[in-house]
């Protein structure tokens, strides 16, 4: 009787650390995730996207001219408006993690998120029995 | 070794292949990526239990190369290796202090040793510690999913025929 107490025990022990870790984890990534916008492969500018509560809205202006409008929202950002040809940086729509970043290439400019980066659906389900 | 210890052991083996197989075929029971029931340690628990270690590595030695064969990738067998390595010395260890009893929770300790083996391996192929924060997920899913079979183990090993058939070989 007693051993099974000591085994139950040990089980509750390894639960309560493994939700204690997922807990802790989750409150790590909230404050981890930060959009760092690149110009000419520098950056210009950091934004910590968890921390924002009102949307904001900036434009980034390069030398020759070119522009791309970026709008920041708790956990995502987006360029809503850009001076280049093709407009895919635009297209590209808000990104909220770190897997793919947006990039307009004639003008130069990334936007990538950092931190939150392993999320458990980025995952590949490659372990096997 | 004796044939008929060939013979009793090739059994086991293919009895653990045929529910590695199946199990791998079967949708997953949550959608989390590396959360499975484990059945086939079943087989491995109760080989460790009646047979003893030495035939227990074995036959999850072989289950673990023709499980990869038959069902896997050269990715999925180094998981599968890792997982189930220190799976079998943390059983191993734990039916040694146990004597043999409590075959439940003998049963956890191997699903989380499987864990750790696995994430180990992930951390060293991914290059990623970060990878390390999806331990207490499968932590988790290894208490339930251990304690699962650890009960179907006790439930085999009640039925006694299994055993009986052994001791006839033997």
């Amino acid at each position: 009787m007693k051993r099974e107490r000591i085994a139950v025990l040990i089980i509750a022990a390894i639960a309560a650390l493994s939700f204690a870790a997922i807990i802790l984890h989750g409150f790590l990534l909230s404050g981890a995730e930060t959009a760092v916008i690149y110009k000419n492969g520098e950056i210009v500018r950091e934004l910590d996207l968890s921390g924002i509560t009102e949307p904001v809205e900036f434009t980034i202006e390069g030398d020759n001219g070119e522009t791309n409008t970026v709008r920041a929202e708790r956990g995502r950002i987006r360029v809503t408006e850009a001076s280049c040809p093709d407009k895919i940086c635009v297209d590209r729509g808000w990104i909220d993690n770190g897997v793919i970043p947006i990039v307009c290439l004639p003008n130069k400019l990334t936007i990538e998120i950092r931190g939150g980066v392993d999320k458990a659906d980025q995952i590949d389900a490659v372990t096997g029995g | 070794m004796k044939t008929k210890k060939i013979a009793v052991l090739a059994v086991f083996t293919a009895i653990a292949l045929t529910i590695f197989v199946i199990e791998a075929q079967l949708p997953p029971l949550v959608p989390i990526p590396g959360v499975k029931l484990g059945l086939a340690n079943v087989i491995t628990l109760f080989v460790l239990v009646t047979l003893g270690r030495r035939d227990a590595l074995i036959v999850t030695a072989l289950r673990v190369i023709l499980g990869s064969i038959f069902a896997g990738s050269v990715t999925s067998f180094m998981y599968s290796a890792a997982g189930a390595l220190v799976c079998f010395i943390c059983m191993s260890a734990a039916a040694y202090i146990l004597k043999n009893s409590m075959v439940w929770f003998i049963s956890v300790l191997g699903a989380a040793g499987h864990n750790i083996g696995q994430i180990t391996v992930a951390v060293i192929l991914t290059r990623t510690v970060q990878v390390v924060w999806y331990l207490p997920v499968l932590m988790i899913s290894a208490v339930i999913t251990g304690v699962f079979t650890g009960l179907v183990t006790q439930a085999v090993l009640k039925r006694g025929i299994i055993r009986k058939m052994i001791q006839e070989f033997d």
